[in-house]
């Protein structure tokens, strides 16, 4: 779970690929595709909540990185609800330094 | 072709190399110490760090010449006859891992940073280990398993 939500943070504010206009991958090592470290992320404290589903005999459902998939939304929506007083509604993924003066920039116009 | 010797893990080894070999080459391909992993030849993910002379350096990114002289110790050169190295021990206690394939870059350099600061705080610890990168774990069981070796006096 720890794992998973790591990963969907990083989709929401860090990890890009870029291609150039004709299509070749400028995004060449880790670094420039801005892949987290330890120092780019909190520590996580994680809750279970049992929720069955009424669709089964077991009330089972999947759960593979599961984290990860409330993780991005959340933070993103956390970024753009920070940026409402300045009249942003949206920001692009990720958002990142650029992105997100782009949006404020976008707002102003 | 260069001639080298060097220490690793203790024994001795002369070789000739070609000069452009990377230093985790010759330690995966002619040594067989294949505990270091390569995982993006770009010095970014840390996977391939070992300690030269005590200090950690991604082997990915040095060349075997650079290590003429020197003494190199890999994940596999840290545990006891039959016990895990204390870094070690920690990281399967704390399970600060799933697929592994980063564990002996980031057990290497907790080696090296707890020498560096034996008791370091978790902001320390994170800044410490930012040249490691993991997908798996999202980082807190080694963080974890760092502020456990560092009780552990290792």
């Amino acid at each position: 779970v720890h794992g998973g939500i790591a990963t969907g943070v990083a989709q929401a504010l860090y990890e890009q690929v870029v291609y150039d206009e004709d299509g070749n991958p400028m995004t060449g090592t880790f670094v420039g595709y801005a892949f987290p470290s330890a120092a780019d992320l909190p520590a996580w404290e994680a809750v279970e909540m049992e929720t069955p589903t009424p669709l089964n005999a077991l009330g089972a459902k999947g759960i593979g990185e599961s984290g990860t998939i409330g993780a991005t939304p959340a933070v993103h929506n956390a970024v753009v609800d920070a940026l409402a007083p300045f009249g942003v509604r949206n920001v692009d993924l990720p958002a990142n330094g650029e992105n997100v003066w782009r949006a404020l920039q976008g707002a102003k116009a | 072709m260069t001639k080298i010797a060097l220490t690793v893990n203790g024994s001795r080894h002369e070789a000739e190399v070609e000069p452009r070999q990377l230093l985790a080459y010759f330690l995966r391909n002619e040594l067989g110490l294949t505990g270091t992993n390569v995982g993006c030849d770009t010095s970014s993910c840390g996977a391939c760090t070992v300690l030269v002379d005590g200090e950690s350096i991604k082997s990915c990114t040095v060349l075997a010449v650079q290590a003429d002289g020197s003494e190199v110790t890999t994940v596999e050169g840290i545990a006891g006859s039959g016990e895990l190295h204390p870094v070690q021990q920690a990281f399967h206690e704390a399970h600060a891992l799933q697929c592994g394939y980063c564990t002996p870059g980031f057990v290497m350099a907790t080696i090296s940073l707890l020498q560096e600061n034996p008791n370091p705080s978790e902001e320390e610890i994170r800044l410490g280990l930012e040249g490691n990168l993991c997908r798996c774990t999202g980082y807190h069981n080694i963080v974890r398993a760092v502020q456990a070796a560092a009780r552990a006096g290792a």
